[in-house]
């Protein structure tokens, strides 16, 4: 990865909670010490449904994970300065079969991914989103921050299609993080759970 | 209004994003051994639909097995109902067959791999 200095800087002592060099019981992750929204793109690695809607000026995506959603207008430009926010502010216009989706405005305290690879409020992300066949769903993306990588960088993502769009609840709160940590990690709450 | 709807689930194939675990909740490296399976039958004693992680109790059929009560993690709801459980795959007093990564510091839990039932049906996974 093509670390600033700042990026360096900011993953020492933080501790991931999945991956191979994870430490579950003592990890860092803003999204599991503290039940904070998993933020974007991170989202998207939770292993649960997302729907995608369109709808004749806006494209929404809805996730299952913790019932999260963002909107995407299409053919619109920026807010001039926009707000930095958990989810960011999402445009989109179509380029032939791929839906291109342009977002700005983070909030620089969520990790991109589960292993702590940081962004700033300058984080700037380009999805190209196109069905390459009836059952998958390719989505590349392209990040730019200057602040914490010293050049863009891409990524990729497949997804299969589910037949059964039913989508459920699958909610995680702080006090589900005490219970299971208290019950098979042995760690004694630091407040009183609400069960 | 034109409305369009696509439904996806993330795959573990292909280039994932950065470096990502497929397991949402956390890594379970540094908690149970995933070199290592143990079996043991017994009998269900609670069965919670819940998230993080739906949680099976299990009370060893041998009596001088030690430990006697065992405590499962499966994955999540959501992950789960797309398996095909739901909140009443299990109930307390089924006697079952659950095979599992034992943990690395020796407490009685585990991670669960699967479920098979007296008559040999499996839980899906």
């Amino acid at each position: 990865m093509p670390y600033t200095a700042w990026a360096r800087e900011r993953m020492k002592g933080q501790v991931g909670g999945s991956g191979g060099e994870s430490d579950f019981e003592n990890a860092t992750d803003p999204a599991l010490k503290y039940a904070d929204p998993l933020g974007f793109p991170r989202q998207y690695q939770h292993p649960t449904k997302f729907k995608i809607v369109q709808t004749d000026d806006h494209v929404y995506q809805f996730w299952e994970w913790n019932k999260v959603w963002r909107q995407i207008p299409l053919n619109k430009p920026h807010a001039d300065d926009p707000d930095n926010t958990w989810y960011g502010e999402s445009v989109g216009k179509w380029e032939g079969d791929a839906l291109v989706v342009d977002s700005v405005g983070f909030k620089d305290s969520t990790w991109l991914d589960g292993v702590g690879h940081p962004h700033s409020e300058q984080l700037h992300v380009v999805e190209r989103i196109r069905r390459v066949d009836a059952e998958t769903l390719r989505i590349d993306f392209t990040f730019e921050d200057p602040v914490a990588y010293t050049r863009p960088w891409t990524a990729q993502h497949a997804f299969r299609a589910v037949h059964d769009d039913t989508m459920g609840e699958t909610i995680t709160t702080m006090s589900d993080e005490l219970r299971y940590r208290e019950r098979f990690l042995n760690q004694k709450p630091p407040i009183p759970i609400r069960r | 209004m034109n409305h369009r709807t696509f439904t996806t689930l993330a795959v573990a194939a292909g280039a994932m994003l950065i470096s990502g675990s497929a397991l949402a909740h956390h890594g379970r490296g540094l908690i149970y051994d995933a070199k290592k399976e143990t079996t043991v039958k017994g009998t269900v004693t609670e069965f919670l639909w819940r998230n993080p992680h739906v949680e099976i109790g299990i009370e060893a059929a041998d009596p001088k097995a030690s430990p006697r009560q065992w405590l499962m993690e499966a994955s999540s709801t959501g992950v789960l109902s797309q398996r095909g459980w739901t909140k009443r795959s299990l109930k307390p007093g089924e006697v079952v067959t659950v095979t599992f990564h034992p943990p690395v510091k020796g407490a009685a839990t585990g991670d669960l791999i699967k479920v098979v039932f007296a008559d040999g049906r499996e839980l899906p996974r």
